[in-house]
């Protein structure tokens, strides 16, 4: 860019007509300076100074892409401590959690206990389905509510499951019968144990709220099995969506409607025994999450209530021993809570309703749970929800104060997205900054720093230095990269139509699917790191390096950085968790490949892509986690996609995967 | 729109749309282009999805509206009575007859044609760069470094000569041009046909051809533009492809802009200001391509600008007089202007889209709006005089410069309108050295391509976002998108001054070149 200032000012200085007043000001700082040791004039000078700043701060920033992983890596685990921590407030005014007399009593809580004995009386329903469904709508008949039955038909790998969904819908004696909240519990929880408490508090509820006048919002009881498919169904049902004959579910349309369902609370409690916390679950498909303001309303209510709050099934203690086991403590609670949000897929029945823009989230039963000293009561927990459906039913309009993007490392606080936001971008951002880098390596062969332009004795013009200029910008080729890349996105999309296929195969118990995955590690890697680039060498000629063109695989690294560096940026703003954990390996991969002569950095190269390969990464899983959790991860995520449309594996398949791949053929590539 | 006869024309530009000799591989990419489309109309619902999305379907082109409108009209309604449908009364005329399976056909046929033609204006760009004249400088290569000057001289008398110099180059420049020879195929040694024949063996033979030139070491190596890969680019384009399976009515405007430029090269005045014209009458806003199409006229008629223009003009006015009585003809009123070309230059429809209008008047206070109104549409309009000027040499450039302006500055832009723009940035291939901005810009157009339908997810369907971040957006792409075009005309200008400068361009670069 200096360089045309210059060529334009020496040349006019020269021979041009002497017409530009920057041509000017220099003429007569150069005669002023016209004494026999010649000096440069200023705009030289500063034209000089500004090339050489341009030189070294383009060679720091070459070498040194990897110290914004290096410092995104850091500032990562900086986040358990308390400094980053914000106290959960209620940014809604119109909550005000707690603050009303609550009215769930003995009597309601015997209505509980009762319902929950006769719950269980009927056993596993999997063999009866309509046989609790009739049930629940008759005792919901009984209260006087509007009650309905929904049948559908799930396809299940290689048998079909049937399900009802019963629910009732209270009409709201204050309001205009617009806006809902919906109160579910599924019937089966997801260990198989019957869920009789947390259907025996709806049952509960949907009688406890018709003996008052003060609801303002429709409630809407829902009891789903089998779940959460079953909230799924309901759920497009109730928005409408017709059940599409191809499709792997087949359900009934609604025969009651309520009015827009703003919130939702799902209830777990498994009723086995006295529980020592309530926890919470927030994360919902595609690690969306509802309004803080909802999470921090039923917190504060359970709080008011005597109620340990815990999330991921701990409770945090109020003082720690010292900072050091505070520390370990929420960084264990935030790890699981981003492996949580990364997988992205269902946890519970709350997690459907994000799609629908509703909040919702879980309200579950927990055992057993250290730091806790009393058992808590079913009163307990009746005013608690009472309480949370209270503050809800104050709300005049959506929840839209406080934040929407939040970690939380205890029940109690949020780190917001304005502080965790920073080291994930900065870990992807590492990319974008290397596909810079990558696009100066392949444009201009600068390998010194600028030469001073040294003035002709006697003359106001300097010799031009040899090294800068327009035209040795070396000619980029772009076919070979866009070919590559365009292959890679095409294997992608082949592993992604076979994927639910393998899931099938693996099921049914066929192939073992490691057996498979090794099969798929090797192949993939010989492909791409050995058949592509000598494909190219044989198509395209040469990718290597001339005089004139930039050699192949630094454009192929610059597109691949730029896309891999973009897909996890946008991801950070869906999903920082999952962009935090494909990141952390893909990184260094990307960073580290190039063609190289020594077979130890060749080794190395290929050991960094194989790990950060979606394969890899499940092969890390099951020696961290074991197989079997492994193997859980892998079919829930292709299950995520074929049943709720869990984004994770279509992006692996379609971005992330040929990324890695690109990677590979990088290593292939020639110098 | 019926393909073009062009029999009749061959004649006078033998060597523009001669592809007889050549590889039949490269059509590959076109044939791959057609394939693609089709198999994403008729084996996937992308073309339904698509027409939903607001980045490429606009109030003014969107294909839901058009069949409102064509609803309205096969029942003898009039078709604005709705207020939904935007577009011109003649699109009407088109569709009423067409059976919809031929629709979906005659969208990847309109995309085949504007590849053609843009293939056939690529032939000419080839062309004019191959007959480019770099004059010679006058200073022997031996003499590059600058001579010593005496010691005594003061600084009037060292510049004296110069000037001298200077004049005899510009004259010896101008008879360098008077003297190079009319359509002359031979390649210039600067201008290789591959990168790969930069390698040294054949560069002996390059220069055996034309042993009066030397090597001139100051010039910049271009490689030769095949025209044919530009229509491949335009339909490989990811941009092109999701306007077609939109099914938007721009590709209308875009076919008849594309035509009116390539019979502008072919030399038909009339049907190219009839082109011009119809898409005018579409869109309104490419009624500033009569710029690029009478420079070009010009240019191969040996006119005058300004007499190009007295005969040109008055037949644009007058096609566009009787497209629009034709239209009267049609719907019987002319309530169609306002709710054409009134929605066009007003904008009361503020429906997202990718372009700068709708947030702005969203916020406005109603006192504000008309001068508002006024400012951004004469935003649009006023580079056409000044660009025109300044690139008139460069008619293709011109073309490439308001077409993208009005990509970004128009009512209701959308993808359709980038990628013409961005084809026929890729004729300008030999500009790309000379920019400065080139990986900032295409890395910003390629962050907000990704962030831009994510953000107006959040914002719309998951709720966690708001308006606020879709618009960030989208003023990120107007931002790169003006920053590419201050660039390539910053290239443009540049290349100039070193094409038309020989000595001074020597004297800059006295020493040896890489």
């Amino acid at each position: 860019m200096t360089h045309s200032t210059w060529s334009q000012l020496s040349s006019q200085a020269r021979g041009g007509p002497a017409k530009g007043t920057e041509m000017l000001r220099f003429k007569r700082s150069a005669t002023a300076a016209a004494p026999s040791p010649p000096k440069l004039a200023k705009e030289l000078r500063r034209i000089h100074f500004r090339r050489v700043v341009g030189y070294y701060l383009q060679k720091v920033i070459s070498s040194s892409s990897w110290i914004f992983y290096v410092v995104g890596l850091l500032w990562l685990l900086l986040l358990p401590r308390d400094e980053f921590h914000h106290v959960a407030k209620v940014d809604e005014n119109a909550l005000l959690p707690g603050q009303t007399s609550k009215y769930f009593g003995d009597l309601d809580l015997w209505v509980a206990t009762s319902y929950r004995d006769q719950i269980r009386t009927m056993g596993d329903p999997s063999k009866n389905v309509s046989g609790h469904a009739e049930f629940l709508e008759q005792e919901f008949r009984s209260f006087g509510l509007d009650a309905s039955t929904q049948n559908f038909l799930h396809a299940r790998h290689d048998e079909i499951v049937s399900g009802a969904n019963s629910y009732a819908v209270f009409r709201a004696p204050r309001g205009d019968g617009t806006e809902a909240i919906v109160i579910s519990a599924p019937w089966l929880l997801e260990n198989g144990a019957v869920n009789a408490e947390g259907v025996s508090y709806v049952l509960a509820f949907a009688k406890f709220v018709t003996r008052f006048s003060h609801w303002a919002k429709d409630f809407i009881f829902l009891v789903t099995h089998p779940s959460p498919i079953g909230t799924q169904a309901w759920l497009e049902a109730y928005h409408g969506v017709q059940s599409d004959l191809s499709s792997w579910l087949q359900y009934d349309p609604l025969d009651r409607h309520g009015g827009v369902i703003h919130e939702a609370i799902n209830l777990e409690f498994d009723g086995n025994g006295a529980y020592s916390a309530v926890g919470i679950l927030v994360d919902g498909l595609n690690g969306l999450l509802p309004n803080a303001d909802l999470v921090t309303t039923v917190v504060r209510c359970a709080q008011y209530e005597g109620l340990p709050v815990g999330i991921h099934n701990v409770v945090s203690p109020n003082k720690f021993d010292d900072n050091w086991s505070s520390y370990f403590h929420k960084a264990d609670i935030i790890l699981e809570y981003m492996k949580s949000q990364a997988l992205g897929v269902p946890t519970a029945s709350h997690a459907l309703y994000a799609r629908y823009h509703i909040e919702a989230m879980t309200v579950r039963g927990l055992h057993d749970v250290k730091g806790t000293q009393y058992p808590i009561t079913g009163h307990q927990i009746g005013r608690a929800i009472e309480s949370a459906l209270r503050s809800l039913n104050n709300l005049l309009e959506r929840l839209h104060h406080a934040y929407w993007f939040y970690i939380m490392p205890t029940a109690q606080s949020f780190i917001p997205l304005s502080v965790y936001i920073p080291p994930v971008i900065l870990l992807s951002v590492t990319l974008v900054i290397e596909s810079l880098v990558m696009w100066w390596a392949s444009g201009d062969l600068h390998q010194s720093p600028p030469a001073r332009p040294n003035l002709i004795e006697g003359t106001e013009v300097a010799n031009h230095p040899a090294d800068i200029s327009a035209f040795n910008i070396r000619i980029r080729p772009l076919f070979l990269p866009v070919v590559t890349l365009v292959l890679c996105h095409a294997a992608g999309a082949i592993a992604f139509y076979l994927a639910p296929t393998v899931r099938f195969m693996a099921l049914i118990g066929e192939v073992n699917p490691f057996n498979m995955a090794a099969a798929v590690v090797v192949v993939t890697a010989t492909i791409y790191s050995f058949m592509i680039p000598t494909l190219q060498r044989m198509m395209e000629g040469s990718g290597a390096s001339t005089r004139t063109t930039a050699p192949a695989w630094l454009i192929l690294k610059c597109l691949g950085c730029a896309e891999l560096g973009a897909a996890l940026i946008a991801l950070s703003t869906l999903n920082p968790s999952l962009s935090v954990f494909l990141a952390i390996p893909s990184v260094p991969a990307f960073l580290l490949a190039r063609p190289t002569e020594s077979h130890y950095r060749f080794l190395l190269n290929v050991a960094a892509v194989t790990l950060a390969s979606p394969l890899g990464l499940l092969g890390i899983m099951s020696l961290w986690e074991g197989l079997d959790v492994a193997q859980g991860v892998a079919g829930k995520v292709v299950d995520g996609w074929t049943l709720y449309g869990a984004w994770l594996l279509p992006f692996i398949c379609y971005v992330y995967w040929p990324m890695n791949m690109v990677a590979n053929v990088i290593i292939g590539m020639e110098q | 729109m019926s393909k073009p006869s062009s029999t009749s024309f061959e004649k006078d530009s033998p060597d523009i749309s001669n592809h007889e000799d050549e590889d039949p591989v490269v059509r590959i990419p076109v044939w791959t282009g057609i394939a693609l489309r089709l198999a994403l109309f008729f084996y996937t619902d992308a073309s339904s999805f698509f027409k939903h999305r607001v980045e490429t379907s606009t109030p003014v082109t969107s294909w839901k509206r058009f069949q409102e409108g064509l609803h309205l009209f096969q029942h003898g309604l009039p078709p604005y009575d709705g207020g939904v449908y935007h577009q011109a009364p003649l699109l009407l005329a088109v569709f009423n007859f067409l059976p919809p399976i031929l629709i979906p056909f005659l969208f990847v046929a309109l995309d085949y044609w504007i590849a053609r033609g843009l293939v056939e204006i690529a032939s000419y760009k080839r062309k004019t760069l191959q007959e480019e004249v770099w004059p010679e400088p006058t200073l022997k290569p031996t003499l590059l470094a600058p001579p010593p000057l005496e010691e005594e001289s003061d600084e009037e008398e060292t510049e004296t000569p110069n000037q001298e110099t200077a004049g005899l180059n510009r004259d010896a420049h101008t008879e360098q041009i008077k003297e190079a020879p009319k359509g002359d195929t031979l390649i210039p040694p600067w201008l290789v046909d591959d990168p790969a024949t930069l390698l040294p063996k054949k560069r002996p033979k390059a220069t055996k051809k034309t042993p009066s030139q030397p090597q001139d070491v100051t010039r910049p190596v271009d490689a030769l533009l095949q025209a044919e890969d530009i229509g491949s680019i335009y339909l490989l384009n990811p941009f092109s492809v999701m306007t077609c399976l939109a099914q938007s009515t721009l590709l209308f405007t875009i076919l008849a802009v594309i035509h009116g430029l390539r019979f502008a090269i072919r030399g038909n005045r009339s049907l190219s200001m009839l082109c011009i014209a119809i898409a005018a009458y579409l869109s309104l806003y490419p009624a500033m391509m009569i710029a690029p199409a009478v420079l070009i006229l010009a240019r191969n008629s040996h006119v005058g600008i300004s007499k190009e223009m007295r005969t040109s003009l008055p037949l644009f006015i007058g096609y566009a007089v009787a497209l629009l009585g034709l239209s009267y003809l049609l719907i019987g009123s002319w309530q169609f202007l306002e709710s054409t070309y009134g929605v066009i230059l007003f904008v009361p429809d503020l429906t997202p889209n990718i372009g700068l209008f709708w947030y702005f008047f969203i916020e406005m206070f109603d006192q504000f709006r008309t001068f508002f109104l006024c400012v951004f549409q004469i935003l649009v309009f006023i580079f056409v005089v000044p660009v025109s000027m300044v690139f008139k040499n460069h008619p293709l450039f011109v073309a490439f410069l308001l077409t993208a302006i009005m990509a970004i500055f128009k009512s209701y832009p959308s993808l359709g309108d980038t990628a013409l723009y961005l084809t026929f940035l890729s004729m300008n291939r030999e500009l790309f050295k000379y920019m400065r901005h080139s990986f900032l810009v295409f890395s910003a157009l390629f962050f907000a391509s990704v962030l831009g339908p994510l953000f107006y997810y959040l914002w719309l369907y998951a709720g966690s976002g708001n308006a606020n971040f879709f618009y960030a957006i989208t003023l990120v792409f107007a931002l790169a998108q003006v920053i590419l075009i201050t660039d390539t005309g910053f290239a443009m200008a540049r290349r100039e001054w070193d094409r038309l400068n020989p000595d001074l361009r020597t004297k800059r670069v006295e020493l040896i070149h890489r």
